[in-house]
């Protein structure tokens, strides 16, 4: 990797001199389980439309904080140091400073910095829609790998025998489409695109909605392929079927394959690890997170997981959808 | 002194049945080991020497000595290469 020229030369680190306690005002709310807490400035609060999920019905004690605006005394204080970024995501910049366990941000007009070590961080997009998102999503990923959740890329369904299924892969690899047809099909759902993980019981894993308004293919409920994506109103995949969490019970890792026929086969532990962090690419960033962040991933993988083939044949037909996928994962092992 | 293998402290593994995964912290690499270079990795983390490894893949296995010790050699020296290991107890470390 190359340095961005926009990040060029400075070779010192300046951060908030504090995080939390000195923090002014501002409308706060807690997302994910409640783990995360969310200090807001108005300006930047209409950024946070795109990025800001379902409110969880029952949050938890807090655990880490971002505040989203300007940080007061410290702005332009967010000098990122030289050398190679330690992760991207869009055009936003991360880089770690193992020692004193923090992430400097810079996108093309945002910025901002989290502390690890204080399970706090503040990010300001100033006023780029196009760093917004990101920003907010590697701050999560990160503060919330600080307190032990993984967040990811990735849906969840969840079965009539109440466990989650995880729906991984990349842009365009069928995740809503999945987690919308099946929910028409009468299962519950969490998120189609993030959520986060928690090692629950022992060996076990829990999965926390992160949930926002889907988008999917216009042509989606009667089985047309249009290329366009439009919003889906949250009643029309199904009232009522939308859960806060569950426990996990396994993993799909999805790709479209438009001519064959939708179609599951077991996939080994190794596999699914490697489709759960690559949809994390936070979880690696520091070794602060690392080791938590591994042993939740690794707890995840050792669920059955099976690559998911998806097809035209179920496109747009909900029961066809759930019975494939539903005799798959009760028949352990095919 | 005989030479003795030990996990780099950057490196984390998480088993995975019967394999292994190595994740390089600071290069945010993932490397993927089969069943017995998990046996070997389990002898690493516990600070084995290579002649103790090859002893407990010797004992695990039902391979010529020669084979083990070849392959042990191999992939310890791959771990090597790649910072997942250290070496002490030779000129070489």
């Amino acid at each position: 990797m190359t340095q961005p020229s926009s990040v060029a030369a400075p070779a010192a680190t300046a951060a908030p001199a504090a995080f939390g306690a000195s923090w002014p005002a501002a409308p706060a709310e807690a997302v994910a389980d409640g783990a995360l807490w969310v200090e807001t400035d108005a300006d930047a609060a209409p950024l946070l439309a795109r990025w800001r999920p379902r409110p969880h019905p029952h949050p938890g004690a807090e655990r880490c904080r971002l505040r989203v605006g300007a940080p007061g005394s410290a702005a332009g204080a967010t000098v990122p140091p030289g050398g190679a970024p330690s992760l991207r995501m869009d055009a936003v910049r991360g880089w770690v400073d193992e020692g004193r366990g923090r992430v400097t941000l810079r996108g093309e007009a945002g910025y901002g910095v989290l502390s690890i070590v204080e399970r706090a961080g503040w990010v300001d997009p100033c006023g780029d829609p196009g760093d917004a998102v990101p920003l907010l999503t590697i701050a999560t990923g990160v503060l919330l790998g600080a307190v032990g959740q993984l967040l990811m890329h990735a849906g969840a369904v969840v079965a009539p025998d109440g466990r989650a299924w995880l729906v991984v892969g990349d842009a365009w690899a069928g995740k809503s489409t999945t987690v919308l047809t099946l929910a028409r099909a009468g299962w519950g759902w969490l998120s189609d695109d993030t959520v986060a993980l928690a090692s629950g019981a022992p060996g076990g894993v829990v999965v926390h909605a992160w949930a926002r308004t889907p988008h999917l293919d216009v042509g989606w409920e009667d089985g047309r392929v249009t290329r366009r994506r439009a919003e889906v109103p949250l009643a029309r995949v199904g009232p009522g079927r939308w859960q806060a969490t569950a426990p996990l019970g396994g993993i799909l890792l999805s790709r479209v394959d438009a001519e064959a026929p939708t179609a599951l086969a077991a996939c080994d532990a190794p596999d699914a690890f490697a489709g759960l962090v690559r949809q994390a690419p936070w979880a690696v960033v520091s070794r602060h997170v690392a080791s938590a962040l591994t042993l939740v991933a690794q707890r995840a993988a050792m669920h059955p997981a099976y690559t998911l083939r998806l097809g035209l044949d179920t496109y747009g037909r909900p029961e066809r959808l759930a019975a494939v996928i539903g005799a798959a994962i009760a028949a352990p092992g095919t | 002194m005989p030479t003795a293998y030990h996990a780099a402290a950057d490196v984390l593994a998480a088993p995975l049945a019967r394999e292994c995964i190595l994740l390089h912290v600071p290069r945010k690499r993932y490397f993927r080991l089969n069943g017995t270079g998990a046996a070997v990795w389990e002898a690493v983390a516990a600070g084995a020497t290579r002649d103790e490894i090859v002893d407990r893949l010797c004992a695990r296995y039902p391979v010529a000595p020669a084979t083990v010790a070849d392959g042990t050699d191999a992939l310890l020296a791959r771990l090597l290469a790649d910072g997942l290991v250290t070496r002490s107890g030779d000129d070489t470390a």
